[in-house]
């Protein structure tokens, strides 16, 4: 009998679970169905006021702000994130950094920034790097040292968009001994956008990085496209450090502009593949046609990576490329340099 | 009859002690993914993609599509996977002896052209007759071999592929953007080492599919694939994400995981005499990290879709259902030595017991525990308040348990938006109990049976409709 009660006790305890689960779910499904439709309406109509006032700063406006309730001031804070991410003008982040404090997002943000649980934060964070609010910047420069993932990259990222590179550099640069490997990484990867000011900074304390950041630096010049590494990245052809010179080339070769072609060529004949193979890739991205007998030479490298970008480089050149790339075919002394051009011109 | 009468006594206390314990783990198993769901999506929020397309801590990854007869599906299949967003990655599809058109239909969507390439044969397979790459997408290449099964393609394909991760994926598969990148995330930005990393598969009957991807999702009409939604949510979203949280994830869906290729070399690659090569060598994985004293990880993320097709007859599901037992029974048999051996930490002690005493013998002891309920009712052993509370009680928590999937598809990813799903869904919670899970644990009784027969299963003919229709 005990157990038919108990049994009894488990059964409607559970149909009760049940019950209160499948009202909760349906309750919540029905909410949120109606919540997002309300939501979709107010963003279809404010948005291109929004738009519009931020861009064209039509005054009257202001009050889609002022009077905002907290559910549209929320949907409001959405829409100028996304606003943010799509316009570049100073003048149009300045205006949307002013409605923000016109609704007082920093001091929301601020007092979130504070929140036990992390998730906030870093949506606090978040927030404030794609708003560019930059007076927020001392308090996410501090979360770069959390312990969780999630909130010292969104601390880098947003610190990174806010235009102040230099912060992440300085910090990398005095904390890389504490930090591991794969944050040093990924906090380098989130540096966009290098200014000559950051290079400057970087080439300043090069020397005193370590190897590991030095490489990873010399990609995040890479990344930038900028021309004033150029001088910077050129000077470390000649470290003896061949994994900074194989980077170093590579980076060039992705910028696309070099001085030093006797240099380049002289690498070009390293004992490294590495080097051979980024030299040949600095060859074609600069347009180096003194590099093409060269090329025609490394067609018969022993290394078949440095063979085929060697015969890829050679396409680069046009008529004159090819027509070098079917004497290779018929009457190059190596049958695997043969082999290679054979199979660039077939494809 | 006292005999029979104090077997029947004993079989009662027998069964209600089975069934809370088993009901207790499955609760358990809710409230670990519940928590680990809940820890996900709140991480959901700062998914950055940008530095990780390139990151030198992105990984190149070959995708290994094995191929046999899937002339219908396969321009689908392969079209998605040359969508995906992440910056290196090869496609090798091997096709392993089809007799269909599949081949033919390769060379002509992808322009297919015979190349000539080394390959180094760290695990033996069936010849590969001839290699192709394509001349419209430079990263698919066209493995053409003898068959093997599946196991023998993968592991073809892991001789052929030139980077450090694999990721297997079925040639009926449908992989979302972003799969790669995301499963690829725990490798990248894990503090923990990773061998292996499985994400979850959704069905894709019902789904509107377009040019490899699917725009629009729904539930299927057909009955039987709309039972496996169910099932599948419960599978992955709950079972796998709670092992996963206990560090005994013994499964990863051979529709999509992505493993560390030096690690499945030194085990030997796929095993080619078992059905059920994904389990088992998952299995072998984790035994191996134990014995060699590893700390790396097997883990589940939720976050990476991969839809598929289902079945949608009862023959088509009978054949795949018994194939997955058999398979499951053939990895416990293999690697017995594992099941209680605390040597083997939580997946000797917890996963392997489970999936030997729940899953394998589970069925078994609910067929014949009906058997045997049935009996002792008419012999008048068995009180019949008892019995009719029990089983009342038993469906009440198999419909709650069910329920619980969906609950945690409404709190993270929400894919079934329309309440009218959603009612569905809960509708077919209840109906499954009364017909689905029976016919299920009788397949499962049958392939425990033909197992101590030794009587051999093969992967049989799966019907395909193809992904581009909404079924």
């Amino acid at each position: 009998m005990i157990i038919i009660y108990w049994i009894v006790v488990f059964t409607l305890t559970v149909s009760a679970c049940f019950a209160i689960v499948f009202v909760m779910l349906m309750a919540r499904k029905i909410r949120h169905n109606r919540l997002e439709k309300r939501n979709r309406e107010y963003i279809e109509n404010v948005y291109p006021l929004v738009s519009s006032y931020i861009t064209d700063a039509e005054q009257f406006r202001h009050r889609i702000f002022s009077m905002a309730r907290p559910w549209q001031k929320k949907l409001l804070v959405g829409i100028l994130m996304d606003i943010s991410s799509k316009v570049s003008s100073g003048e149009e982040r300045e205006r949307i950094a002013e409605v923000c404090r016109l609704m007082g997002v920093p001091e929301q943000l601020r007092r979130q920034f504070g929140h036990r649980q992390w998730w906030k934060v870093g949506e606090a964070i978040r927030q404030a790097g794609v708003l560019r609010l930059t007076e927020l910047m001392p308090e996410v420069k501090a979360h770069l040292s959390s312990p969780v993932y999630d909130v010292w990259a969104t601390a880098a990222r947003t610190i990174s968009l806010m235009g102040r590179n230099d912060a992440l550099i300085d910090y990398l640069l005095d904390h890389y001994a504490v930090l591991r490997r794969e944050r040093l990484i990924r906090m380098t990867d989130i540096l966009r956008a290098l200014t000559d000011e950051d290079i400057a900074r970087i080439e300043a304390r090069m020397d005193s990085a370590p190897p590991v950041l030095k490489g990873l630096f010399i990609d995040a010049c890479a990344q930038s496209r900028s021309i004033s590494a150029i001088p910077m990245l050129e000077r470390l052809l000649d470290s003896e450090d061949r994994e900074i010179r194989a980077r170093a080339l590579k980076s060039i070769a992705e910028i696309g502009f070099a001085t030093r072609h006797d240099k380049v060529l002289e690498l070009a004949r390293s004992d490294s593949w590495v080097e051979r193979m980024h030299s040949v890739r600095l060859i074609r991205s600069c347009s180096m046609e003194r590099g093409i007998p060269l090329l025609v030479e490394l067609l018969g490298d022993r290394e078949w990576w440095v063979r085929y970008r060697a015969a890829e480089s050679l396409t680069h050149f046009g008529e004159v490329g090819r027509s070098r790339l079917m004497w290779a075919r018929e009457h190059h002394p190596d049958a695997f340099a043969r082999d290679m051009a054979a199979q660039i011109l077939a494809g | 009859m006292l005999v029979l009468k104090y077997f029947y006594a004993f079989f009662d206390e027998f069964i209600l002690f089975y069934v809370i314990v088993v009901n207790g783990f499955y609760l358990t198993l809710f409230f670990l993914s519940l928590a680990e769901i809940r820890k996900y999506m709140r991480s959901h929020l700062f998914r950055e993609d940008v530095e990780l397309v390139s990151s030198e801590l992105t990984p190149p990854v070959t995708i290994i599509v094995p191929a046999y007869n899937e002339a219908v599906t396969i321009r689908e299949s392969v079209l998605s996977l040359t969508q995906l967003h992440y910056p290196e990655y090869e496609i090798i599809i091997v096709n392993d002896g089809s007799t269909d058109e599949t081949l033919e239909v390769l060379k002509r969507e992808f322009h297919l052209v015979r190349v000539n390439q080394i390959i180094r044969q760290q695990i033996r397979t069936k010849p590969i007759r001839q290699m192709y790459r394509s001349r419209i997408f430079s990263n698919i290449l066209v493995v053409d071999k003898e068959n093997g099964g599946k196991a023998d393609a993968l592991n073809a394909g892991i001789n052929v592929s030139t980077y450090p991760y694999f990721c297997g994926v079925d040639a009926d598969s449908l992989l979302e953007k972003d799969s790669l990148l995301n499963a690829m995330r725990p490798f990248i930005e894990g503090e923990n080492e990773l061998v292996a990393c499985g994400g979850i598969v959704r069905i894709a009957n019902g789904c509107t599919v377009r040019n490899g991807k699917v725009v629009d999702v729904g539930l299927p009409r057909n009955l039987i694939a709309a039972h496996q939604v169910i099932e599948y949510l419960r599978s992955f979203l709950m079972g796998r994400i709670g092992m996963s949280r206990m560090n005994s994830l013994l499964i990863i869906s051979g529709a999509f995981g992505i493993f560390r290729k030096r690690d499945i070399i030194a085990i030997g690659g796929y095993n080619t005499e078992t059905i059920g090569e994904d389990m088992e060598l998952v299995v072998r994985l984790q035994k191996h990290l134990y014995e060699s004293k590893q700390e790396a990880k097997v883990l589940f993320v939720p976050d990476p879709v991969c839809w598929t097709e289902a079945p949608q007859t009862l023959r088509v599901l009978q054949r795949q259902r018994m194939r997955w037992a058999t398979g499951l029974i053939e990895s416990l048999a293999l690697h017995k030595s594992t099941i209680f051996n605390p040597k083997y930490g939580a997946m000797g002690l917890l996963s392997m017991p489970y999936f030997l005493l729940v899953e394998t013998l589970g069925p078994v002891i609910e067929l014949f525990g009906t058997v045997f309920f049935l009996t002792g009712l008419f012999l008048g052993f068995v009180n019949v308040q008892f019995a009719v509370f029990f089983a009342f009680a038993t469906l009440v928590f198999g419909v709650f348990l069910s329920l619980t999937a969906v609950l945690l598809e409404e709190i993270s990813f929400r894919r079934y938006t329309k309440v009218k799903d959603f009612v569905k869904l809960v509708l077919l919670s209840f109906l499954e109990n009364f017909w689905y899970r029976q016919v299920n644990a009788f397949w499962k009784t049958w392939s425990v049976i033909r197992y101590v027969r030794r009587r051999k299963m093969s992967w049989g003919h799966m019907e395909r409709k193809g992904l581009t229709r909404q079924t």
